[in-house]
């Protein structure tokens, strides 16, 4: 957690072949080390994602954090860029899985990269983090309450992109760790319940943790929703996962 | 929670966007996690031109109590003051 650092803004080649910006913190040391990619929540490419990123190079893990509403306008501020992404119904996944898929090589042709890479979201960055379990070469996924894993789309849905996308699940391989609220209702307790059925029905690597006194976004240290206790373990928790998965 | 669910509603009229008055063509409406607001969740409201970039929205974020609140209000003062638009 002492390691100096670098940050800085990069473009990197996304889905279709389009250059994206992405955020990425860079441990300062002569080691070889495993990378992190960050899914951004909802609200967008915004600070708190960044300071996340910057914490995992701390750490000692190149981490790498995709504009993934970069499309909607380069410019813009994030919650602009969000209200954008919003109002044509959030990201598409073939879209994430293509930018997500340019931020893995990118951080596998760094010089310090030992080959090994996980990839984390929260809220619905966390359902991409899932979603890259299910179709990317990854070595280890943490979704925290990843919504829309699982569970019914409302009426009148607007979010088209999104959609369940728990019948994948047969295609994940690498180890997850899903860290939940257990006052969350999308994820709710049931909806994990359905999530880990589903892993144990296909013999996948997992282990889940759901938090008392905690709901949705818990990790995020801006917002009222932020519970120290629980994102204090679940900080824990990620790095252990990363030590057995990513060196 | 992200609710994901959001209602688009077309508009004719005007708002005021960094200090400018502009067309307002769209009010997109979702109830979901505040950018700015300190709270879980808010009734937010981005108001657009449809011909412009986001960042001319004006944008909004209330308390859901206070958003119950000022559709009473407006609904109050619809019903009983108000007489229609006409571009006359």
């Amino acid at each position: 957690m002492n390691q100096p650092i670098l940050a800085k803004t990069i473009s990197i080649q996304g889905h279709n072949g389009d250059w994206i910006n992405a955020y990425i913190a860079t441990p300062l040391n002569e080691t070889m080390n495993g990378s992190v990619v960050v899914n951004h929540h909802m609200p967008g490419w915004d600070e708190g994602s960044k300071e996340i990123t910057r914490k995992f190079a701390t750490y000692g893990y190149t981490a790498i954090c995709p504009n993934l509403h970069h499309r909607e306008g380069p410019d813009l501020a994030p919650d602009d860029a969000a209200a954008a992404a919003r109002a044509i119904g959030g990201v598409p996944d073939e879209r994430y899985l293509g930018d997500c898929k340019g931020a893995i090589e990118y951080l596998r042709n760094q010089p310090q990269s030992n080959g090994k890479v996980a990839v984390i979201g929260y809220c619905s960055g966390g359902r991409q983090a899932y979603l890259a379990a299910c179709n990317l070469d990854i070595n280890a996924a943490v979704p925290c309450y990843p919504g829309l894993v699982t569970g019914q789309l409302p009426p009148n849905f607007s979010l088209k992109h999104m959609k369940p996308i728990i019948d994948q699940t047969q295609n994940i391989s690498c180890p997850i760790l899903g860290l939940f609220g257990k006052e969350d209702a999308n994820p709710s307790q049931e909806h994990v319940a359905e999530i880990e059925a589903e892993l144990k029905k296909y013999s996948k690597t997992y282990e889940f943790h759901s938090y008392d006194n905690a709901g949705h976004a818990f990790f995020a240290t801006d917002r009222v929703s932020y519970r120290p206790e629980a994102a204090i373990d679940g900080w824990r928790k990620i790095f252990e996962f990363f030590d057995r998965t990513l060196k | 929670m992200c609710s994901y669910k959001t209602e688009i509603v077309t508009l004719s009229g005007s708002m005021k966007a960094n200090s400018a008055w502009t067309k307002l063509s769209q009010a997109n409406i979702y109830l979901d996690h505040p950018f700015d607001a300190p709270y879980s969740h808010t009734l937010n409201i981005d108001f657009i031109d449809a011909n412009k970039s986001y960042g001319n929205r004006v944008a909004v974020e209330l308390n859901t109590n206070d958003a119950r609140e000022l559709i009473e209000k407006i609904q109050k003062l619809l019903d009983s003051e108000a007489p229609s638009s006409r571009k006359d």
